[in-house]
């Protein structure tokens, strides 16, 4: 009989419990809840197969959301990419100027969706706000607008995440950028290439690996935005901000449908998996190499 | 003749430097301003902190404060040191669980040999991208079954949940790299594989522990949702949680909101200034090398 050595099995116990019991069972239950009916924690809760989903389609609440997320991981994963690349290459340096820029700019990361939705909604507070009040004094009064009204609430709260989101993705293409080896960089420079062909041709391709990480987390970000939008508007005015994860949050902790909710959950995660299953994929080859 | 050639590169070079000036100018004053732009909101609630409501209304919002009020932060902090408390209170047992928890099971990864062994990394892996959408209500619901509900321990027990997947990912990146010859030395000595872990492993991992440290203290200490949905009485609620209560109770009261979100943020600001350096390399660990 093979001795069985118990010595691994120990050191992963607390892991495996922890992360299994709370982390991967939930997901399960969380698959049959939707399929249930449940309103309220101690209520009875009873089978009605994929209704929870076919009411959802016809939900206006949830279809706003819906849209709403769309267009936040649209605008997500154009506008954060880019401009945190085009920001990270100007920053690559380590002189003590763009040293100053990048503590500056990292610094959002640090603040939880609580602050910054204070401080936004500050920003975009009518009238007495940072904002109109900043335009009103240079003299740009007639740009003021109602930011956080049902227009232009959703653009708002998405410039709000993309403030975080953005500092977030610059420190994951610098780190990619300083990846890159500088005798290639050199290299093409005695070959003639100029700024704009080096950044095309070497740049850009070698920082693929920093990029998917940058576009990934973008559109996770946007998909299960929740906190921002319970911190600024509330999903209001109207529904015109409201989002997949704050819908999720109401329909179970605001009007007790555990299964609506769950349902919810579900199509999250789902739409998380098609985008991240090949992201993690690379991940787990690359993984393989160094673990064998 | 060679005079002409050389006449003319330096003209060339010379034309180039003045190309090159511009462009630095112009990198410049564009960081600048984006640096500016991204510090605006930080730098408006900073000054908003200290002034008074009669102030802004009558001067506008970016006027210097007059009168200077940094009283607003005395109040800011006696609404706000329960949830300071209840914070502490969560975020250090939970850094320490999830910094145990995760180099024990990287170890195991990293260095021994076990059936599963892939299977298991890959699956610890893929739930630190599972929303935390799917597994509120369970857990919730869990919670209020066992008693747990609107206790501290439920609140570390899940952020402990939420945090080792990608600690793991870091720590077995970090154990990769150790030479094995250490472990296999060690054991010929006799040492068991959890003093090669403890003696050995842990300290040679200081640095990425010192990432990792700072990074969930970062990541807990901010997170929201989980305080919002499990924890009820005020004593039990983080301070994410509490500077909405106080947002609440001071609604248009902007000097003291703005000075209580900037006590709410001042320990994570204080540790990210502080260990930025461990900041970006805890970061990058984890990310980059995926």
């Amino acid at each position: 009989m093979a001795r069985i050595n118990f010595a691994p099995w120990l050191f992963l116990a607390p892991a495996l419990l922890i992360c299994g019991f709370f982390g991967g069972v939930p997901i399960v239950q969380s698959l049959i809840l939707s399929l249930h009916d449940q309103t309220g924690i101690g209520a009875p809760a009873t089978f009605v197969g994929l209704q929870n989903y076919l009411d959802l389609m016809q939900d206006r609440y949830f279809q706003d959301a819906f849209r709403n997320t769309l267009i936040w991981m649209a605008a997500f994963v154009v506008g954060v990419p880019s401009l945190a690349t085009l920001l990270a290459v100007l920053l690559n340096s380590n002189s003590w100027f763009e040293s100053l820029c990048k503590t500056v700019l990292f610094l959002p990361i640090a603040l939880s969706f609580s602050v910054i939705g204070i401080i936004w909604q500050w920003i975009y507070q009518p009238r007495i706000g940072l904002l109109d009040q900043a335009l009103t004094t240079l003299g740009m009064g007639g740009l003021v607008q109602a930011w956080l009204g049902p227009d232009l609430g959703l653009a708002s709260v998405i410039i709000a995440a993309a403030w975080t989101q953005t500092s977030f993705s610059i420190v994951i293409v610098l780190a990619g950028l300083s990846g890159i080896s500088r005798e290639l960089v050199e290299a093409a420079r005695v070959d003639g290439a100029n700024g704009w062909t080096m950044f095309w041709r070497i740049t850009l391709p070698l920082l693929r690996p920093a990029m998917m990480i940058v576009v990934s987390s973008a559109l996770i970000a946007a998909l299960q935005s929740t906190e921002i939008v319970l911190t600024m508007t509330k999903g209001g005015p109207f529904g015109t901000t409201d989002v997949l994860g704050y819908r999720m949050y109401i329909e179970t902790f605001w009007n007790y449908r555990f299964g609506y909710g769950a349902a919810v959950g579900v199509i999250i995660t789902l739409i998380t998996a098609t985008f991240v299953l090949p992201y993690l994929r690379r991940m787990i080859s690359l993984q393989e190499r160094d673990l064998r | 003749m060679t005079a002409l050639v050389s006449e003319q590169q330096l003209g060339e070079t010379r034309k180039l430097k003045a190309g090159d000036l511009a462009r630095r100018f112009l990198r410049i004053a564009f960081l600048l301003l984006a640096t500016f732009i991204f510090f605006v909101p930080i730098l408006g609630s900073a000054l908003t902190a200290v002034r008074t409501v009669g102030d802004i209304l009558n001067n506008g919002a970016w006027a210097l404060p007059q009168p200077f009020q940094p009283d607003n932060f005395l109040a800011a902090w006696r609404g706000l040191w329960p949830y300071f408390r209840a914070s502490v209170i969560v975020t250090v047992p939970s850094i320490v669980g999830v910094l145990l928890i995760a180099s024990m099971a990287s170890y195991a990864i990293s260095r021994l040999r076990f059936p599963g062994r892939l299977p298991i990394f890959f699956t610890l892996i893929a739930l630190s991208f599972v929303p935390i959408q799917v597994q509120l209500i369970p857990i919730f619901k869990l919670f209020n079954a066992i008693g747990l509900f609107d206790t501290f321990y439920a609140l570390i027990i899940v952020q402990i949940m939420r945090h080792v997947p990608f600690a793991v990912l870091v720590m077995t990146g970090f154990f990769n790299t150790v030479p094995s010859e250490l472990r296999e030395a060690a054991k010929v000595d006799g040492a068991s594989e959890w003093t090669v872990y403890w003696r050995i492993f842990l300290p040679l991992a200081r640095p990425a522990l010192a990432a990792l440290l700072v990074l969930e203290f970062t990541w807990i200490w901010n997170d929201l949702l989980w305080g919002l949905v499990l924890a009820q009485s005020n004593d039990k609620r983080p301070v994410t949680v509490g500077i909405l209560t106080f947002q609440g109770e001071h609604t248009l009261s902007w000097p003291l909101i703005a000075a209580g979100a900037v006590t709410a943020a001042l320990p994570t600001v204080l540790v990210f200034l502080m260990f930025q350096k461990h900041f970006i390399r805890g970061m990058t660990m984890g990310a980059v090398k995926g």
